[in-house]
């Protein structure tokens, strides 16, 4: 049986518990030591060696054990547990999480990979074993030796193994034990009624190596022939250690009893120096007159009865105990104590003071008052035992075709709507009513799909407060990460590409936002600076903020490095807020010296275009001397976009909603000619490029005139805007998204494709990629089109087909 | 009718190995995520054969096996522990609390069915 097929959930759970893992080391680094912690910490390490060990990745459990072993010392109180040894762990774990990535992607590690920090892991169990051994020797090291060394279970290659209880005084493992006597007597059949049915004889020999299982069941007429088994038992008893059962089944009743009749059967186990042929030899005389078997048994571990020949398993109870008869025989005991335990818990009630009557030992009483306990209990189990089962793991493939499913859906109820629409039939059909129905619903389902996609944004939070901790002392800053809102959901994939972004963000936080504690201190501030990560949902889109207390942006210094790079011209009039957010300009860099950290002026610009390529947003205030703050506004979901269907000649287009500032008709004056044939248009005293998507697009008859058409103001790269010239705004609708990668190629001004209510397929435009279409000049706009004439028809193919399907 | 084992272990990997494993061998496999879910499931009623993890969060699994050995309708349950080859100690520890056996973990999957199909006859 393959198990292979568990990888995919092992390393899932593996970026869990790694993530687990990190996240309790950064608590315990801060000072925040609990045992839960520790023992949390321990069973997550222990689940990736479990795992490991089942797919053969050596290296990683191996590394694992390592950990694990220091854990296991730590959670035991061994080993202290302090901010230091956290810096290790830390450290270990990020070991511990290459190995898993290398395991994952089959790379190869070197095979000391780690080593240093296994050293350091194993110096840290160690040196505190000495600790412990000067401390408590005894009991306690007793143990603690025992976890370390393996138990020596032999492989010999032979198939099972035996172990024969000597002097175990705890009475648990053998409660059918019964002395040789006692086996006379039920061979005379004096015990028939006993409830037993077998009984076993044990006895004591010199230390013996191999280990044989004998199963002895005589012929009717052993007796007879004057064999003795008793005797035969007695010359194994010279080969070495025995332990025998004697099954007494088959004994009839007495009526029916032959008195000379072999009834009896036996398995011997026996622990002996002697070879096979040696104990075959015992039984020379009976071979013919008996059922015999002798199988060697593996070498078994102290305590054990039964083990396994490649120490896959043991047993330490006889499983033929939990067959037949015996169970009922079993239950006595317990009921009684069963009983007992009743007893003392109303003593407990007693002594709680919840039961002051010394008469209230009657049972029926008893029962009564512990009954609302009971049920609470009872209630409180089926609330368990139903969170157990409220989450199951669901490959993401099956959801996105179920996302993609809803996805027809939505536009199959789109362009039955707008038929039924056409037809203008009377608002009380019940048609009519059947498709506003229908698209309520279908509104209903897209929701509980999208929220399936969705993740609490814990995952990527907690890997800031990693970089917190990492960054922050190398900068000579103290900085405390607070998070809230961490389980505010969103799609998965923003959920994983907004990890770069945040990055960038709280690093430069660290780097020019928060001050380090001396200026704090001068400043009047706590010498610990705060970053706050924050995450909500507003208005159907996440919202995520990070703010931190520090110095707040230098707007002058903004300016005037705007002014210098020419990102602005000189005097221009700006607000604080378009002030601010020139920092998004590509090439902008304030930081006095560039740090390896940020500040090489390409870590903005860069978030700003990551979040657009989102369909988010980020804007920043920065109050000087009070800090900054970044917000950033994401949509749910990329499956779906708010887009504004706009007409450009006999073309529909999509523009993203997000990127829409305003729209205006401009009148003549508004439309300033440039010598190379483009066009401006003032508004409010600012100058923006007027690109006529038409052109872009090579669209027949697009309105060649912006002031005979509207102007779609949108945000694009670096916090410019410019105005697209179209023909109409065709309305507001949510569509869904089909990647035009997949399904054709990228294309340079087009986000994706999606299909309308009428049918036909319509391009989401990207505006920013439009607006540097347009810088890249005119003559090559030119060539642009023409490959965009030929293309349009090929892409439009692909797209059909889909619908079709 | 197919018998029924409850598997127990706080990793989800354990889990639908051991569920796989058994429901190919033919068993009713019932999960738990640990000790205290253990319980909830098993709700008092007979099953056929336990499998346990050691160390889980809530009730770990030499507690669920003291807490199971307690209750009546379990005193003859045959209860595995899953634990890697070097635990010693627990073991030991297993098997002071009642256990029937061990299997190691990684386990092997001929050798699950044959040690389940041993105390579960």
């Amino acid at each position: 049986m393959d198990l292979g097929q568990f990888q995919r959930t092992y390393f899932e759970e593996c970026a869990e518990l790694l993530a687990e893992i990190e996240e309790r080391l950064l608590a315990i680094s801060a000072g925040d030591v609990d045992e839960e912690s520790l023992h949390a910490l321990f069973r997550a390490v222990h689940s990736i060696k479990g795992g490991a060990g089942a797919f053969g990745f050596d290296q990683l459990v191996s590394y694992a054990h390592v950990f694990e072993t220091l854990l296991d010392a730590m959670r035991d109180g061994r080993v202290p547990v302090n901010a230091q040894s956290a810096d290790v762990l830390i450290a270990a774990c990020d070991i511990l999480e290459q190995l898993v990535h290398a395991a994952q992607s089959n790379a190869d590690l070197p095979e000391d990979y780690g080593a240093d920090v296994s050293r350091a892991l194993e110096a840290l169990t160690k040196g505190e074993a000495v600790d412990f051994a000067n401390n408590a020797e005894g009991s306690a090291g007793h143990i603690a030796t025992d976890s370390e060394k393996p138990p020596e279970i032999a492989i010999e290659g032979e198939d099972f193994g035996l172990f024969v209880t000597l002097g175990d005084d705890k009475g648990d493992s053998q409660p059918e034990s019964e002395d040789l006597s006692r086996t006379g007597d039920d061979t005379n059949g004096n015990k028939l009624d006993s409830p037993d049915t077998k009984t076993t004889l044990e006895t004591v020999s010199l230390g013996a190596k191999g280990q044989f299982r004998i199963t002895f069941a005589p012929a009717p007429d052993m007796f007879r022939k004057a064999n003795e088994p008793l005797l035969l038992i007695r010359e194994l008893l010279t080969l070495g250690l025995l332990r025998v059962h004697c099954f007494i089944d088959d004994v009839p009743s007495l009526p029916d009893l032959d008195a000379e009749g072999a009834y009896l059967n036996w398995r011997i186990d026996l622990t002996t120096d002697a070879t096979i042929d040696e104990i075959k030899e015992v039984f020379e005389f009976v071979e013919d007159d008996c059922h015999l078997t002798i199988l060697p048994l593996y070498q078994a571990k102290d305590g054990e009865f039964f083990v396994d020949s490649h120490g896959a398993y043991g047993l330490w109870q006889d499983p033929e105990l939990y067959q037949g008869d015996d169970v009922q025989n079993l239950e006595i005991p317990i009921a009684a104590e069963d009983a007992s335990q009743d007893k003392n818990s109303e003593q407990d009630l007693e002594k709680s003071g919840l039961i002051t009557s010394p008469s209230l030992k009657a049972p029926a009483e008893s029962r009564m008052i512990s009954l609302p306990a009971k049920t609470q209990n009872e209630n409180g189990s089926r609330n368990l035992a139903q969170r157990g089962q409220t989450t199951i793991r669901v490959d993401l493939d099956k959801i996105d075709r179920l996302v993609n499913m809803v996805g027809e859906i939505v536009i199959t109820q789109a362009m039955l709507k707008e038929q039924v629409n056409k037809t203008r039939m009377d608002q009380s059909s019940t048609l009519l009513q059947g498709v506003e129905e229908l698209s309520q619903h279908t509104r209903e389902l897209q929701e509980a799909v999208m929220a399936i996609r969705a993740q609490p944004v814990k995952s990527v939070f907690a890997r800031m407060a990693r970089l917190v901790h990492d960054v922050a002392p190398g900068l000579g800053k103290d900085v405390k990460l607070t998070i809230s809102g961490e389980a505010t959901e969103v799609d998965k994939t923003v959920i994983e590409q907004l990890s770069d972004p945040l990055t960038h963000m709280i690093r430069n936080s660290i780097d020019h936002g928060v001050e380090t504690p001396e200026v704090r201190e001068a400043n009047g501030k706590p010498r610990q600076g705060v970053i706050h990560l924050s995450a909500g949902q507003r208005g159907g889109r996440i919202v995520i903020e990070v703010e931190d207390d520090g110095a707040g942006l230098n707007r002058k210094r903004i300016r005037q490095k705007a002014e210098e790079k020419g990102l602005i011209f000189p005097n221009t009039e700006l607000n604080n807020e378009q002030l601010d957010n020139l920092i998004f300009m590509p090439g902008f860099s304030t930081a006095e010296t560039v740090s390896d950290i940020s500040g090489r002026g390409v870590g903005m610009d860069v978030v700003k275009r990551n979040i657009q390529n989102l369909g988010g947003r980020i804007t920043v205030q920065g109050d000087p001397g009070r800090g900054t703050k970044f917000v950033l506004t994401l949509p749910l979901t990329l499956a779906v976009l708010d887009g504004m269907i706009v007409r450009v000649g006999d073309e529909t287009y999509v523009l993203p909603l997000s990127s829409i500032i305003e729209t205006i008709r401009p009148s003549k004056q508004d439309i300033h000619q440039l010598v190379n044939n483009s066009e401006m248009l003032s508004m409010r005293g600012e100058f923006l490029p007027i690109i006529y998507l038409s052109r872009i697009f090579s669209v027949n008859q697009g309105i060649a005139d912006a002031t005979k058409g509207l102007v779609v103001i949108v945000d694009v790269e670096g916090g410019n805007r410019v105005g697209l010239v179209i023909d109409e705004l065709m309305g507001q609708q949510q569509v869904v998204i089909k990647s035009l990668e997949s399904n054709y190629r990228r294309l340079e001004g087009i986000s994706g494709a999606t299909i309308l209510g009428d049918g036909r397929v319509s391009l989401i435009l990207d505006p920013a990629s439009i607006s540097v279409i347009w810088e890249e000049g005119q003559a090559s706009t030119k060539k642009l089109t023409q490959s965009y004439e030929n293309e349009t028809d090929k892409l439009l193919e692909p797209m059909k087909e889909i619908e079709a399907k | 009718m197919a018998k029924t084992v409850l598997a127990v272990d706080d990793s989800q990997t354990m889990r639908d190995m051991v569920s796989f494993t058994l429901r190919n061998a033919g068993f009713d496999v019932k999960l738990a995520v640990d000790g205290k879910n253990a319980i909830d499931v098993l709700g008092g009623k007979p099953i056929d054969l336990i499998i346990t993890d050691i160390n889980m969060p809530n009730m770990n699994g030499i507690e669920l096996i003291q807490e199971v050995r307690r209750l009546t309708a379990y005193k003859a349950t045959p209860i595995l522990i899953l634990t890697t080859e070097s635990d010693g100690t627990r073991k030991a520890e297993g098997k002071a609390a009642g256990a029937t056996g061990w299997i190691v973990k990684p386990f092997d999957p001929d050798k699950l069915i044959q040690v389940v199909n041993k105390v579960c006859p």
